[in-house]
């Protein structure tokens, strides 16, 4: 490279500089520690709200006793609509999956996958089904008619969010989790619940 | 009446010094200031283990505490639940504070706990 009129060429001095700053400013990745998680409160929902959701409402229900079945059978429950009306996008499952992976653990239900708000979760139930047309399938290992069982119970629900300015600075946000078991035969909530959550912090703070 | 008979029968109440229970353990945080006076632990009616644990907050101000209980099969196995990871709860100063819980399956049978005062 030539150096012009003796000035020293500038550019790859910064660029060197640059890149020994960069790597010290930026901070490092590392894996979260979910069980022992300290970190500092975050202004929108993340994974130890939606856990801390799903454990209040898994221990009340079992508390409430509303999922012992008299006949010593476990119910089988649907899993309806989970509304999420916050402002951030996310999907329901955060919470329900570990409301049902408890329940279902807690050997008092059995979740169907066969009936859910909106469509079987599980198509395979009704695709499976279609195998008894097949002569290459032995049919004895096909489903059978009036095999799949239909739901006792159904879990709805809904999470709120509620944004207070407090002052120039400072904002409060609510979440409202709540959650309903019904009987699908009478259509009595048999369990009710809500988990409330708020947070405060800078109106900078984003929480959608 | 045999059932609440059994229940009453299954219940166990000890009364501590401090925090004298081996099933309870208080972290260096809270040590000083929390005093675990009762607990207790009976069959529900659903024949789930339930405990109850009561004790006094002697420092002079309020905080917030948190508890994480494992809860242990009859072959003393922890069992995997999401009732096991830290639960907050309130500690107002110079007053009484009780924690209760409900073990997720019947096949628990006893339980380990510890409490250490919440970070924010």
């Amino acid at each position: 490279m030539k150096n012009h009129g003796g000035k020293r060429p500038l550019m790859p001095v910064l660029a060197l500089v640059a890149a020994l700053l960069v790597p010290a400013c930026t901070p490092k990745t590392r894996n979260i520690d979910m069980d022992n998680d300290r970190a500092g409160a975050v202004m929108g929902l993340d994974y130890r709200d939606f856990e801390t959701a799903a454990r209040e409402a898994v221990a009340d229900i079992i508390r409430s006793g509303a999922l012992d079945n008299p006949q010593n059978k476990r119910y089988v429950l649907a899993i309806s609509r989970i509304v999420n009306d916050t402002m951030q996008h996310f999907d329901t499952d955060e919470l329900v999956k570990k409301i049902r992976v408890e329940l279902l653990r807690s050997g008092r239900v059995n979740v169907t996958t066969a009936v859910a708000a909106g469509g079987p979760e599980d198509q395979m139930n009704f695709q499976a089904r279609e195998l008894r047309t097949n002569d290459e399938f032995k049919q004895e290992s096909v489903a059978g008619k009036g095999e799949l069982l239909a739901p006792d119970l159904s879990l709805s629900g809904k999470i709120i969010q509620r944004d207070i300015r407090l002052n120039k600075k400072e904002q409060q946000v609510e979440y409202y989790f709540q959650l309903t078991i019904t009987r699908v035969k009478t259509g009595l909530a048999i369990w009710e619940g809500e988990t409330l959550l708020g947070k405060r912090g800078s109106n900078k703070a984003v929480s959608w | 009446m045999k059932k609440t008979l059994c229940c009453l029968l299954l219940a166990t109440t000890i009364g501590l010094g401090g925090c004298l229970d081996s099933r309870v353990r208080l972290s260096n945080n809270v040590e000083s200031d929390l005093n675990v006076k009762k607990v207790v632990t009976k069959r529900n009616h659903d024949g789930l283990l339930e405990i109850h644990i009561s004790g006094e907050n002697d420092a002079s101000k309020y905080f917030k505490s948190e508890y994480r209980i494992v809860w242990l099969d009859s072959d003393g196995f922890p069992l995997d639940t999401l009732l096991s990871k830290w639960t907050p709860f309130p500690v107002y100063e110079g007053a009484e504070f009780h924690l209760s819980a409900v073990a997720p399956h019947p096949r628990a049978t006893d339980f380990r706990i510890i409490i250490r005062k919440k970070e924010d």
